[in-house]
């Protein structure tokens, strides 16, 4: 269990954390969502005990971080952003020598048992530095977890890794959340969407919003985005029967198709399809459309964060 | 500490699976085999072994050895970016910094133990000072814990590799250099306290000589520790998000500051508090850095008299590393006589005119003197060290002369003779006689006629009288005055000459001549000896004499490897021995064969000794020896008149002391070139070898041959 409560963390004079509060249960997996500078890192180096908070107070598995910063951290794996490792070491022995310094009991045992879980059981000989950088970054899971933590915290373990092995680690981080508490951090929002039971978005060392994937795509979009190609019916006419059909918010030609927004709290998608139905056209394409973080934020914060970063 | 364990663990490994370690401790053997054979090589022939040798050389190697070991430690870590992790895992940074360190510091402890192939040889081929090795050994052990943790403060202050080998390297040379601090910096107390604060300021003139000092233990224990501090604080840093360029690391900047300065203020009152107490563990077979029981002797002596001693010493800053083996010496004698004698150093460039109330003669002259009731020297009392082998011995000598200082009295007779002894010119006798003067002998004139006439005696406190340059006999009453005092164990130093007046002195009508063949068993003959082949500038000179032997009185002269010590005489009367003496006696010089006289007498000088009533008496047929021409040059003139008046009072015997035997005794090294050619090839080429094989093997058998090696 994670909680943190009104926590700010400053730079010198810069705030890189100001007034963050959430909370992750077991069992689940929280996603932190935000831009590059949001305070994703900083907030998992705080819950992670690399360094103090300027104020507010955060608990990792029930221990405060800093006044019982020991226990907090013997109860977390940690992933860095910047993939750890020891290239002159074997693979086993890298991951050994995490779980002997967690004081794991049967630290070989367990190594063994972390690197079969991410699947590097047969590069155990191997140099670090003769590894893939998805192969390092599964081995960076590796040792995450070699002490069986209560609480994964994971930043960006995506970046950076080829397509094929990014759903790997998405698939790896969704079973992680059966029996952990996950805090996941991403800048991509389908990500996002796709691996975290809830989000909490950051910008700016703030809290912009939390909830289910389901909840912000709703309280924030204001509504799906929809991609829709008709055939059979004008331009123009096309445009006006999506724009009056039940639950459409606005429509917009974009290309050969059409952009349609529909009301918030409402799926438009029959609606649309019976009303080109009935007008005798057919709808040869209806599609989603992902938001990218950018829109979401020009949507939660308008225009003040347009000069932020 | 949880963590320790684990993080040195890692780093042993790290060095024994890592190729460079493997050649690190390669280009390590190599270096001292190189350094060993070298030394080897020169004992065999001329220098005597010295054991410290290759840790000496070590010494200046591990400014680069050292930080090479170091370098990766905290470095790597930060920039792999495992520092992050190892910073979240449930241990303190107190573990992961000692870690580190005992890893560096096992793995250069296990290359120091590899070097020890060289001190069995050493055992196998001779017998060398082992305590003296294991005092070096010990020495550069706790010298290269400091290098490392030097090393490894660097290591935690940047994430380049290079640039912590780099700095930690310039800092070494710096703390290595300013060894020699003296050569460059003219003021005493600042070249001393840079010496204080170097490395090998703490190894060179301790450890490497065989004396261990509980003071430098503290100090590379102290440098150890503030250096650990420091690199803790610089890995704190990495959770404040940089080394103080933010306004909150400045404020961490603050307290590191404040921590160092209240650790090296800790450090520094206990290294203070240690070179006071003067701990000392002498690891010399010779304790040569101990009290002798002599030495404890005279230290005795030195707290019945109970008056305070004032050792002063004065060295410029360029002699300031005998100064520290010279005080090494004399601490002892402070510590023995619960700080009766104390110490007290000077700086002869700065302070001038005590130099010159010393009359300091060279750099790093040392003296004793009493200090007078306000503390201060007393210059009347100021006794010379001499600079001879052992320093020990030249202190206590210097230290019995103080305490001799007016037991012995040599009374000139003045009555008959021409001798002033009141000149204090420093020329030929008198020369001599100031000479007297300074080893704590008082001279005085007595007049053996004048005594008689009013009825006294010759004073009790009188050791010896000379009578020399006798122009005439003794009045009746002067002899009876003489024989009394030789009768009562007197002790007289007797010259006559060729004298061809009316009334010689020592004639055979001399009732003195008969009172000393009677008593004594030696007298003067009417007769003259006179050198043919003397080709010291007249017909009537002799110096070609035998001394006899076993006398002490011609102990020092006419040594063949000195020519100068030879004695020379002027037209000599002979001297008479009675085969059959009353007392001891015998002759101190005899003639050569090529000596002739108008009669055949060999004798020139007489000695003898009543062992019963303890008078002494020397005979010499010559009293120009010890004139002012003659005494300085030859020089066995003056060494012949001095051991004759060492010999008379008792002097000399209250000085002897077993030598300590550092110079002598040191054990050559015999070995054919043939097993010096194999020890070399064992050495150099052999085990540097056969570590980076086996550094080679261990990689290739863990990891196979397509290893990316880097
Ligand atoms: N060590 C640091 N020193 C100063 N500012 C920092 C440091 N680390 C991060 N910041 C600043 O704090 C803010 C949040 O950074 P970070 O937590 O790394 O964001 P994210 O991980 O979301 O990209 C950024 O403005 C960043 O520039
Ligand atoms: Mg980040």
């Amino acid at each position: 269990m994670i909680e943190v409560e009104n926590l700010s963390r400053a730079y010198g004079n810069a705030t890189a954390l100001d007034g963050v509060s959430f909370r992750a249960e077991p069992g689940e997996v929280v996603g932190l969502l935000g831009p590059n500078g949001a305070g994703k890192t900083t907030t998992m180096r705080i819950l992670t005990g690399f360094m103090p908070p300027s104020g507010g107070r955060a608990r990792v598995a029930g221990h405060d971080v800093v006044r019982d910063s020991m226990a907090a951290r013997a109860s977390v794996g940690y992933l860095p952003e910047r993939t750890p490792i020891y290239p002159d070491m074997t693979v086993e022995g890298c991951v050994t020598f995490w779980a002997e310094l967690r004081g794991v009991k049967r630290p070989r045992d367990a190594a063994r048992e972390a690197l079969a879980a991410v699947d590097l059981s047969d590069r155990r000989q191997s140099l670090v530095r003769n590894l893939s950088k998805g192969m390092r970054q599964r081995l960076g899971l590796a040792q995450a977890l070699v002490h069986n933590p209560p609480v994964v915290i994971l930043d960006e373990p995506t970046i950076g890794i080829d397509p094929a092995q990014v759903i790997e680690v998405r698939q790896t981080v969704k079973d992680l959340g059966k029996g952990h508490t996950v805090l996941f951090s991403t800048h991509i929002l389908t990500e996002a969407e796709q691996v975290c039971d809830r989000v909490v978005i950051l910008n700016q060392g703030k809290v912009a919003a939390h909830g289910t994937p389901e909840q912000l795509r709703k309280k924030l979009f204001g509504g799906d985005r929809l991609h829709v190609q008709i055939n059979g019916i004008k331009g123009d006419a096309a445009l006006k029967l999506l724009r009056e059909a039940t639950g459409v918010a606005a429509a917009e030609a974009d290309g050969t198709g059409f952009l349609v927004r529909a009301k918030p709290g409402v799926d438009p998608r029959t609606h649309i399809a019976g009303a080109v139905q009935r007008a005798g056209g057919l709808v040869v394409e209806m599609r989603p459309i992902d938001l990218t973080l950018e829109d979401i934020f020009l949507n939660l914060v308008g225009a003040d964060s347009k000069g932020g970063g | 500490m949880r963590g320790i364990g684990i993080v040195f663990r890692r780093e042993m490994a790290a060095y024994f699976t890592s190729p460079i370690a493997y050649l690190i401790a390669a280009a390590f053997l190599l270096v001292t085999a190189l350094i060993f054979n070298t030394n080897l090589t020169l004992s065999v022939t001329q220098n005597p072994v010295n054991v410290a040798e290759v840790p000496n050389a070590l010494a200046f190697f591990m400014i680069f050895f050292g930080p090479v070991l170091t370098m990766r430690l905290l470095a790597e870590e930060a920039r792999e970016g495992t520092m992050e992790l190892l910073l979240t895992a449930p241990v303190s940074e107190w573990a992961i910094v000692v870690g580190k360190f005992f890893g560096a510091w096992a793995y250069y402890s296990l290359l120091l133990l590899l070097t020890l192939v060289y001190q069995v040889i050493l055992i196998l081929a001779t017998s060398p000072e082992v305590g003296q090795a294991v005092s070096a050994y010990i020495g550069i052990w706790l010298y290269g814990g400091a290098v490392l943790a030097i090393g490894l403060l660097f290591s935690a202050l940047t994430d380049s590799q290079a640039l912590a080998a780099f700095l930690s390297i310039a800092v070494l040379t710096l703390l290595y250099l300013g060894e020699a601090a003296g050569q460059i910096v003219a003021n005493l107390d600042l070249a001393a306290l840079i010496r204080t604060l170097t490395l090998p300021g703490h190894y060179v003139g301790s450890f490497a000589v065989g004396l261990v000092r509980f003071e430098d233990i503290v100090f590379f224990s102290g440098v150890i520790v503030i250096m650990l501090y420091g690199a803790l604080r610089a890995l704190e840093s990495h959770r404040t998000g940089g080394l103080g360029f933010k306004a909150r690391g400045l404020r961490s900047l603050g307290g590191t500051v404040t921590g160092l300065a209240v650790l090296i203020v800790m450090v520094g009152g206990v290294y203070v508090a240690s070179a006071n107490a003067a701990i000392t563990l002498d690891m010399t077979e010779s304790r040569q850095y101990s009290l002798s029981s002599e030495t404890v002797a005279v230290l005795n002596r030195v707290e019945q008299a109970n008056r305070e001693i004032r050792i002063t010493g004065f060295y410029s800053a360029e002699t300031i590393g005998y100064r520290q083996l010279d005080d090494a010496i004399a601490r002892l004698y402070e510590a023995e006589t619960d700080g009766l004698i104390t110490r007290e150093y000077h700086d002869p460039t700065e302070n001038v005119t005590l130099a010159e109330q010393f009359n300091v003669q060279i750099d790093g002259e040392l003296f004793v003197s009493y200090l007078d009731e306000a503390g201060r020297v007393d210059f009347s009392t100021v006794r010379r060290v001499n600079a001879e082998n052992s320093q020990e011995r030249n202190l206590s000598n210097a230290i019995l002369r103080l305490l001799d200082i007016n037991r012995f009295q040599i009374g000139f007779e003045v009555g008959s003779s021409n001798l002033d002894p009141e000149d204090t010119s420093d020329r030929g006798i008198s020369g001599v006689l100031n000479g007297l003067e300074a080893n704590g002998i008082t001279t005085r004139a007595i007049n053996l006629n004048q005594l008689g006439a009013t009825g006294l005696d010759v004073p009790t406190e009188v050791t010896a009288l000379v009578l020399t340059e006798m122009r005439e006999p003794l009045s009746d009453l002067g002899l009876r005055v003489f024989q009394r005092y030789l009768d009562r164990g007197g002790r007289a130093f007797i010259l006559a000459d060729a004298d061809f007046g009316a009334t010689p002195f020592l004639s055979a009508s001399d009732p003195l001549n008969n009172y000393l063949w009677e008593a004594f068993g030696i007298r003067m003959a009417d007769a003259v000896i006179i050198d043919g082949l003397s080709n010291a500038g007249s017909e009537l000179d002799i110096l070609s004499y035998a001394t006899s032997d076993g006398s002490t009185i011609t102990d020092r002269i006419n040594n063949p490897e000195n020519m100068s010590s030879q004695a020379l005489f002027r037209i000599t009367r002979a001297v008479e021995i009675n085969p059959d003496p009353p007392v001891q006696n015998g002759m101190v010089i005899a003639t050569s064969p090529q000596s002739y006289g108008e009669t055949n007498f060999e004798n020139v000088a007489a000695w003898a000794n009543n062992t019963t009533t303890g008078a002494r008496v020397i005979l010499i047929g010559d009293s120009n020896f010890i004139t002012n021409g003659l005494v300085q040059n030859p020089q066995g003139n003056g060494i012949l008149f001095t051991d004759g008046i060492t010999w008379l009072t008792g002097f000399g015997e209250s000085l002897v002391f077993a030598p300590q035997a550092r110079t002598t005794n040191i054990p050559t090294v015999f070995l054919s070139t043939q097993a010096l050619d194999t020890i070399a090839l064992v050495t150099v080429v052999i085990l540097p070898g056969l570590v980076v094989a086996f550094g080679l093997g261990v990689r290739w058998l863990r990891f196979g041959a397509t290893t990316n090696w880097q």
